[in-house]
């Protein structure tokens, strides 16, 4: 190993690969200078790394268009994302208030209505992991799924029985078990054993643990509004990539995230929502492990979700990045995928009773089906097609 | 465990054979092919490849046993095989398996006396980590498992008294109902134990300070003065930038290294592999979500230098200088990058071990 230059950088093509070869830099001198955050969990599964030649031409244009994508996935979906949250989380609030003053059957339904209108909400906004969203555990507190040792249902269980009263303040219930106080609670008090009570009895416990929960709701979805309005270093971060950016040197990094978002989205619809229940072996199937399974709106947030993706799809102009003569074809594709899924996703049958049908189960199996071949498509065509190649380490930390 | 699908050389080539016993140094890694098909490859320090072996999923470290050579490649999680194999590829490969109810994690050590296998596995059903225990003189028939007193144990290490493992507990709990899907990051708990493998006892523990809980630390290295160092891997928000690097030293604590602002950004929050240098003065830092290789000095964490290496990850010493390898094929000491030939057809996998 002797004689050779360990100090020299090297900027040379490797033929074989078209990848860059490494090259030391020295503090200070980087060429696209050093300043790149630590980045989190959220960090794309893709790395952009050019594969041919022609893709070098193509990482040029992916700086060029970055900036407004960005823009345009911020300002089109993301911030009105959360202000529908905002919008819905003040709604359930509402109802949970007039219920609970004035208690009626048809008051809860207006409850469970407004309930599932905050599920369409949320789906519509949770494939959004990075930003303020990790701050303060608002993921998991907004809806812990799985849990898998029932630790919500226990203290759930125990908060109604002991008639516990630290968890009738919103504020206070911010500081407790993220299994307690998210739409995973609010799901067994709103549709669980014993809810039907909910329309009896003024400013029964139940209600107001409710109204709690509603209200803490609102307060982080107001809180994730605010992040993405007034964080300035956030906003700075996410509109403006290049070397000055500390997480998205590039344009490259900054649309390869955008695509990361989409397909952890799926991935996660398709092995966290959707394996949850739907087995290989029909023995197996779980229909009481399935996300919200008591109020019925699993299929209602797994279709919210993915119809979120969609949209995110079209609203961030991912499509720019396609090379003119692909876009139509693999943006195409990509959009019949999506109305295809999303009208399999679409039926009124329970989670339990598609399990228990041949017809529905079959249509579990071809949505299970269908996510695997958009996953497929965005990891192979659509990556490919902008010169992104799938980066071999990136599935996640190991 | 199908052990169908792994095609294996028995028997050297005479060139391979010939450079087998002319080089000083060799290095295993897993890896995958153009065609997605995953493999373990055995390297010289110049990177021609001596052998190669299938594997029936993605591996992710190999553990070398200190007295015959022999090899355990591991599947990365949640696989549930092992591949052991001579370093000379002079016999039957064997696989085997966790039992049911456990997964690898994709590490662990032997013995010094090279009769026992410790591996990081995930008894997923009750969310905890465990050390399994292998017999190495009974094709690695499992003996028993151990407590990693943590959840999520990644890599393990043999310490200097032979009767001490440490193991880097991630703290990140995951099912395979759920892939590869984080199911506690609100409350996760990381840390570095020193387990007797003899009784099980928990002998020291080191937890990162409270606000930095979601740092999950993976990957350890012992260094030639009895000290440990880490990696991590933060699970936390985007504008964290908390160090990522650090030195335990077995009775006396934790020493986290202050890294420059620019150089510990360029890690990503993502230590892939981690390498202390046997002579004693560096360690080597990988991030292949960062395309970084950072060098450290040993003794206090000073930046001694900072390279750049698309996807690299896998890292070891060879008696001078750390060799390195990529996800687009780079193998070879570090700082000659360019100068390599390498393997552009290959991804090699995150680690490489030096046999």
């Amino acid at each position: 190993m002797k004689g050779r230059n360990r100090r020299k950088s090297h900027d040379q093509d490797n033929g074989g690969a078209g990848c860059k070869r490494g090259r030391r830099v020295l503090p200070g001198f980087g060429r696209r200078g050093l300043r790149i955050a630590a980045i989190a969990a959220f960090q794309s599964i893709v790395l952009a790394l050019p594969t041919q030649s022609p893709a070098q031409e193509k990482i040029r244009s992916l700086d060029e268009i970055s900036q407004p994508l960005m823009i345009a996935a911020r300002d089109g979906f993301i911030r009105p994302g959360y202000g529908k949250l905002v919008a819905a989380s003040g709604g359930l609030k509402e109802a949970v208030s007039a219920l609970c003053n004035k208690p009626s059957s048809s008051k809860l339904d207006e409850v469970r209505r407004a309930y599932a209108d905050l599920v369409s909400a949320w789906g519509g906004i949770e494939m959004v992991r990075f930003g303020p969203v990790l701050g303060d555990n608002v993921l998991d507190r907004f809806l812990f799924y799985p849990d898998r040792k029932g630790r919500g249902l226990k203290q759930v269980q125990r908060a109604l029985a002991t008639e516990d009263q630290t968890v009738l303040s919103a504020a206070q219930l911010a500081g407790k078990s993220v299994a307690l106080q998210g739409l995973g609670t609010l799901d067994f008090i709103l549709s669980g054993s014993g809810s039907d009570d909910l329309s009896v009895g003024d400013n029964s416990f139940r209600c107001l643990f409710a109204g709690s929960i509603a209200g803490n709701l609102q307060t982080m979805a107001v809180t994730l509004e605010d992040g993405w309005n007034s964080d300035a270093q956030f906003i700075g971060m996410w509109s403006d990539p290049g070397p000055q950016n500390t997480v998205f040197n590039d344009g490259r990094e900054a649309v390869a995230h955008l695509l990361s978002t989409i397909v952890h989205a799926l991935e996660a619809v398709q092995q966290v929502r959707l394996a949850a229940f739907l087995k290989n072996d029909p023995a197996k199937d779980r229909p009481r492990s399935a996300v919200l399974w008591r109020s019925q709106n699993t299929l209602r947030l797994m279709r919210a979700n993915v119809e979120s993706m969609a949209r995110f799809y079209d609203i961030s102009m991912l499509e720019e990045a396609l090379p003119d003569k692909l876009r139509q074809d693999v943006s195409g594709d990509i959009r019949r995928q999506f109305k295809a899924l999303i009208e399999a996703m679409d039926t009124d049958q329970t989670i339990a009773e598609m399990l228990s049908d041949d017809a529905g189960r079959k249509r579990l199996i071809e949505i299970r089906q269908k996510l695997d071949a958009l996953i497929l498509t965005f990891y192979g065509r659509f990556a490919k097609a902008i010169g992104l190649r799938v980066g071999f380490f990136f599935a996640d930390g190991d | 465990m199908r052990a169908a699908g792994v095609i294996f050389a028995s028997m050297l080539a005479p060139k391979s054979a010939e450079a087998l016993s002319r080089t000083d140094a060799i290095y295993a890694s897993a890896f995958m092919d153009p065609g997605g098909q995953y493999g373990l490859a055995v390297l010289t320090e110049d990177g021609r490849i001596l052998w190669k072996a299938a594997l029936p999923a993605r591996g992710h470290d190999i553990a070398a046993c200190p007295i015959s050579g022999r090899l355990v490649v591991f599947a990365r999680r949640p696989g549930t095989f092992a591949l052991a194999v001579d370093r000379d590829a002079s016999t039957e490969p064997l696989l085997f398996s966790t039992p049911q109810n456990r997964h690898f994690y994709g590490h662990g050590v032997f013995s010094r006396n090279g009769r026992l296998l410790f591996a990081t596995e995930n008894d997923f059903d009750n969310a905890s980590g465990v050390i399994g225990i292998y017999d190495a003189t009974d094709r690695f028939r499992r003996l028993g498992e151990l407590s990693s007193h943590g959840v999520g144990p990644h890599e393990i290490l043999m310490m200097a008294d032979g009767k001490t493992i440490a193991v880097a507990n991630g703290g990140i709990e995951t099912h395979p109902d759920f892939g590869r899907a984080k199911l506690n990051l609100a409350d996760m708990q990381p840390s570095l134990v020193l387990i007797d493998t003899e009784t099980g006892d928990l002998n020291e523990v080191f937890e990162l300070p409270k606000d930095q809980h979601r740092l999950s630390i993976r990957h350890i290295d012992n260094t030639t003065d009895g000290a440990i160092v880490f990696g991590c891997q933060n699970q936390g928000a985007i504008t964290d930038n908390y160090p990522l690097v650090g030195k335990y030293r077995p009775g006396e604590g934790a020493q986290l290294f202050a890294v420059p602002e620019a150089e510990n950004s360029s890690l990503r929050g993502y230590v892939g592999s981690i390498c202390a240098s046997k002579d004693g003065t560096r360690i080597a830092v990988s991030s292949p979500k960062g395309n970084t290789i950072v060098v450290l000095s040993a003794a206090n964490g000073a930046l001694v230098d900072r390279y750049e290496l698309k996807g690299g990850c896998g890292l070891a010493w060879t008696g001078d200088d750390f060799m390195a390898s990529s996800a687009f094929g780079h193998f070879g000491e570090i700082g000659t990058f360019g100068s390599h030939t390498g393997h552009p057809e290959m991804a090699f996998d995150n680690h490489m071990t030096a046999l």
